[in-house]
Parts: structure tokens; sequence; C-alpha cells
């Protein structure tokens, strides 16, 4: 695959992945200007939540 | 993933941060514009971030300072989270959906400010290590020769 090939394809990706960050909570997602504290931490507790969900798994022979 | 030093960025030229950018501004039917006062300096470090070898980390705290900077009038936020977002995606194949997605999201929190560097480095450490380098996206897979054991990807 050539440079610009490369460079193509990850504009294509990032396009899309763009778009739907703009598109997720009408634009108060990740990606917005003004995006709410809150919803950082409850990003967190989701993931401290499933991160803990993983490690009880991990133990279990 | 967390500890491997490549050009990251070497697919992301600055140009395509600007056609993103454009893009999104477009969709929301929206004037794109630029902030004269960082617009210049922005492309510059991102320009010569290009071509340079890098951790995931360092490239993503570039990012989340470009981000910072505000060089465009709308989108900041979503163009680099976007543009992060997508640098880690093949890496993630590997992982369980969930575990894909909790990378994600914190990669493009981080990118945005909403989740500091500690939460980061924490989720990276903790699930980098399942992921496996993904393969070229051009290599064709050709039998192996009799006798021959064929590698089973990177680890």
């Amino acid at each position: 695959m050539t440079h610009s090939e490369d460079q193509h394809r990850f504009l294509r990706s990032a396009l899309k992945a763009g778009l739907r960050l703009q598109q997720r909570a009408g634009n108060g997602g990740a990606g917005s200007e003004s995006s709410p504290r809150s919803e950082g931490v409850a990003v967190l507790q989701r993931i401290k939540a499933s991160l803990q969900k993983h490690n009880r798994r991990r133990q279990i022979p | 993933m967390i500890d491997i030093s490549k050009a990251w960025l070497g697919a992301v030229p600055w140009e395509s941060v600007l056609t993103l950018n454009q893009t999104l501004c477009q969709a929301q039917k929206a004037e794109y514009a630029t902030n004269a006062k960082t617009f210049a300096s922005v492309g510059t470090r991102w320009q010569n971030a290009v071509p340079r070898t890098s951790s995931l980390v360092e490239t993503l705290d570039l990012i989340r300072e470009c981000r910072e900077a505000l060089p465009f009038a709308l989108n900041n936020g979503n163009t680099f989270a976007a543009i992060a977002k997508t640098l880690v995606d093949d890496w993630l194949k590997s992982l369980a959906p969930i575990e894909a997605q909790i990378v994600r999201t914190t990669v493009c929190h981080y990118v945005a400010g909403q989740v500091g560097r500690k939460e980061l480095l924490q989720v990276l450490q903790h699930l980098g290590p399942a992921c496996k380098q993904p393969a070229p996206a051009t290599v064709k897979s050709t039998p192996a020769p009799v006798g021959q054991v064929q590698a089973q990807g990177a680890v």
C-alpha cells in the first residue's frame, strides 16, 4: 500500500468516526466543544465497572 | 500497544486534518473557519510530528494539545478525537468488543480533555498488552509450503 493510499484510508475512517461523534447525542459527545464534565465521569464509572468485571472473570480458574 | 514506538501520524498530514474539519463543518451546515491566533503554529507543530517516531501516549498528548489550542473555529473536539480513535482502531481488533470500546472511549475522551493522563495510562496498561499488532491490509494469505509452519500472527 502506498503512502497516499494509507492517507486516504485513514481519512475515510477518520471522517466516519468524526461524523459518528458529531451525531452522537446531538453533538454532546466526546468531541464537542462544550461537553459537560459529568459525562466524562459517567464514562469513567462505566470503564471502572467494566474493568472490575474483567478482573473478576480473570480470577476465576 | 502502549510501548510501541512508530510514526503514528505518518498517514495523517495536516491537510487531512483540515479536510476532516471542513467535512465536519459541512455536515453541520456551518461555515468552516480557522483561529488566526493558533492555526499556523498548530499546523507547523503537527506537520513536524508526522514523520517523527513516538509512543502512542506521546502522540495522544500532541493531539490533545493541538485540540486545546483550538486551531479551528468549530469541531476541534470532534476532529482531533476522530483522529485519535482512528489511530488505535486497527490495534483494537484483537480485543473483545467491550474492551475495545473502553480503549476507544478513553482515547477520545483524553483528547477531548474529559479524562486525565492517569486514567488513560491505567486503561492502556491494563488492556494494551492484549492488543496484537495488526496485519498489513494488503497482505494476501498464501498457503504455506508443505512442511513449513505458518506464523500465527505477531505477539
